[in-house]
């Protein structure tokens, strides 16, 4: 019996010995940009690296001044990210709970689409909405940067929000329409509010996608509208990269990030798949 | 008390009035998101479609579309350039996805072990896909520089001389943003196999166990049989996925050095933007539409085999 015991706990610490240097791995470069961000120049450039060093706010005051972009880049971040989040809910939700309750059966098709809209390169879609864009004045206005966000963000938030609906039960709405409430009511005031915490969790992934989005960003957006994915990576074309501002501006675009994954997580998987597997 | 003037159930059939009334309901709830879907999703790729029938190109001044057949194809098929960003997409994929998979299966069956404390590492793995990719590509970006990055310190202190400049080197070119690739999806391979091992019944490995088997042959025989159809749905994800590759390639070497990075979805990128030649753009994206419509099908075909058993 003890030495079984002892094999157990001899696997158990082989198991950690394999799983922390994955974990170091996945991590350590996160951790580098932001530790990159607390450093002057003499620290980052010095040989070799210091892992324990002085930290300095430099970085960000530098960042977040006002001759800077960057703020205003965060601003764009916030307004596009809310704004996509926010027309998708809206439109998303009924038709979500629409597909839910339908009579037809519609899940083939909107299983369709949804992994469709997830697999579809965005390059296909990009060159024409640019050319669309082009000819209404969308180009470089928040609404046209939010309306190219909504074509992989909307499919999703469906989606996640019918897997909701679906667990509520159908004889709660059937109560509700003999009591005479009308179908919208139903929606409103029985339906949704069982849903709730699903609208929540599409609204997180949500917003997740927007903020992180960078291809639609570069193409569709300029100087009044353009997001901090786009602004950060604009630091490698410049003659002399400044790695301190550099990490400190990604540091800011990190942080909401971070939080949000916590608040996310298990709703994540499914969302990264399109529903395809349940998390 | 309304209902007892028609049969009890009746109501619900589907030729009944209420049943239809119903359906005009659930029509209006879907509208909006139905017209906006097509207004930004299906009109811009049939919009694709015809553009890339034209010349169109963004240099000149606004003009009417002047359709060239498919001239713009028979130029794809004859660039020598095309052909390379195709090669060099594959190369991706291959490395980049290949090596995804056996280490987020290693990490899956890692986990699988469920020790206290790895629910907190599964956590923290997924920061790697939720953290901007422009971010983590720049952080990378730091860490490969020749003079300044941690990784050329590092091999020069277990003495490695002669570490080459990765992202400049056309030989390590491909191969450092495959370890980006690999650095930020791995997590995803194992949480979704993890995902599956969860829903393992007990009895297979029980079952293996009273036959004698050790852990490598109850890997072999019972674990990765099962995992077989889950393996083929991370596959295919992956492998659109990369496909689709352009933050990484962008950030890290836009295309370069020379065409050593170039993939097909960045040189169709750069033939929109870089040149403006929309017609000729729009005929790439529309290879690479078909292309992953067809991985695309399959994919559907695998899930809905997955939801089945």
């Amino acid at each position: 019996m003890r030495g079984r015991r002892w094999r157990r706990s001899v696997t158990d610490l082989l198991t950690w010995a394999a799983v922390i240097p994955l974990l170091a791995f996945e991590l350590f470069p996160i951790y580098w940009i932001v530790q990159m961000a607390f450093k002057h120049n003499v620290q980052i450039y010095a040989m070799p690296p210091e892992f324990v060093f002085r930290p300095t706010l430099d970085n960000f005051t530098y960042i977040l001044g006002r001759t800077q972009p960057y703020l205003g880049n965060l601003k764009n971040s916030i307004l596009v990210a809310l704004g996509t989040t926010a027309l998708c809910a809206v439109v998303g939700t009924p038709a979500a709970y629409a597909l839910s309750r339908t009579v037809f059966r519609s899940k083939q098709v909107v299983m369709f689409s949804i992994l469709a809209s997830r697999m579809l390169p965005p390059v296909a879609i990009a060159i024409p909405l640019f050319l669309i864009m082009r000819s209404l004045g969308l180009v470089n206005t928040y609404a046209g940067i939010i309306l190219a966000h909504s074509t992989f963000i909307l499919p999703l938030v469906v989606w996640i929000m019918k897997t909701f609906f679906d667990e509520v039960p159908v004889e709660l709405d059937e109560a509700a329409r003999i009591d005479g409430a009308s179908a919208p009511l139903v929606f409103a005031r029985v339906a949704l509010p069982l849903a709730g915490p699903g609208l929540g969790a599409a609204a997180t992934l949500a917003v997740i996608f927007s903020w992180n989005e960078f291809f639609f960003s570069l193409i569709l957006t300029g100087a009044v509208t353009r997001t901090m994915p786009v602004a950060l990576a604009a630091f490698v074309g410049a003659i002399t990269l400044e790695w301190g501002r550099m990490a400190a501006a990604a540091t800011l675009a990190i942080a909401p990030i971070v939080l949000f994954t916590f608040l996310a997580q298990r709703i994540l998987i499914r969302g990264l798949t399109g529903g395809a597997v349940k998390g | 008390m309304k209902r007892t003037a028609a049969l009890p159930g009746l109501g619900d059939l589907p030729w009944s009035s209420r049943a239809r009334r119903e359906r005009h309901v659930h029509l209006l709830f879907l509208l909006p998101a139905l017209t906006l879907l097509a207004l930004i999703t299906v009109y811009p790729l049939f919009y694709g479609i015809v553009v890339s029938f034209t010349d169109l190109q963004l240099a000149r001044p606004r003009q009417a579309l002047s359709f060239v057949g498919i001239a713009q194809y028979v130029e794809m098929a004859r660039s020598a350039q095309f052909w390379t960003t195709v090669l060099n997409t594959l190369v991706f994929i291959l490395g980049a996805v290949g090596a995804q998979l056996v280490l987020g299966l290693v990490m899956a069956l890692l986990l699988n072990r469920g020790l206290p404390g790895f629910a907190l590492v599964r956590t923290l793995l997924l920061l790697p896909m939720t953290v901007p990719t422009v971010v983590s590509s720049l952080a990378w970006y730091s860490m490969y520089n020749p003079t300044y990055g941690i990784i050329n310190f590092v091999l020069a202190w277990v003495g490695v001389s002669g570490a080459p400049h990765w992202l400049a080197d056309p030989r390590t070119a491909m191969l450092s943003v495959i370890l980006v690739d690999l650095w930020q999806w791995t997590p995803f391979v194992m949480l979704l196999l993890l995902t599956a091992l969860y829903t393992m019944p007990e009895e297979y490995a029980e079952a293996a166990a009273v036959e004698g088997a050790g852990a490598l042959q109850t890997l072999r025989y019972v674990t990765l049989p099962f995992l077989r159809p889950f393996l083929g749905v991370v596959l295919l994800f992956r492998t659109i996925d990369a496909f689709k590759v352009f933050d990484k390639i962008y950030v890290l070497t836009g295309g370069g050095p020379g065409t050593a990075t170039e993939t097909v979805n960045f040189f169709a990128y750069r033939q929109g933007f870089a040149f403006f030649n929309m017609g000729y753009a729009s005929a790439i994206s529309v290879f690479i539409l078909t292309t992953v419509v067809v991985l695309s099908a399959m994919i559907i075909r695998s899930t809905q085999r997955l939801q089945e058993t």
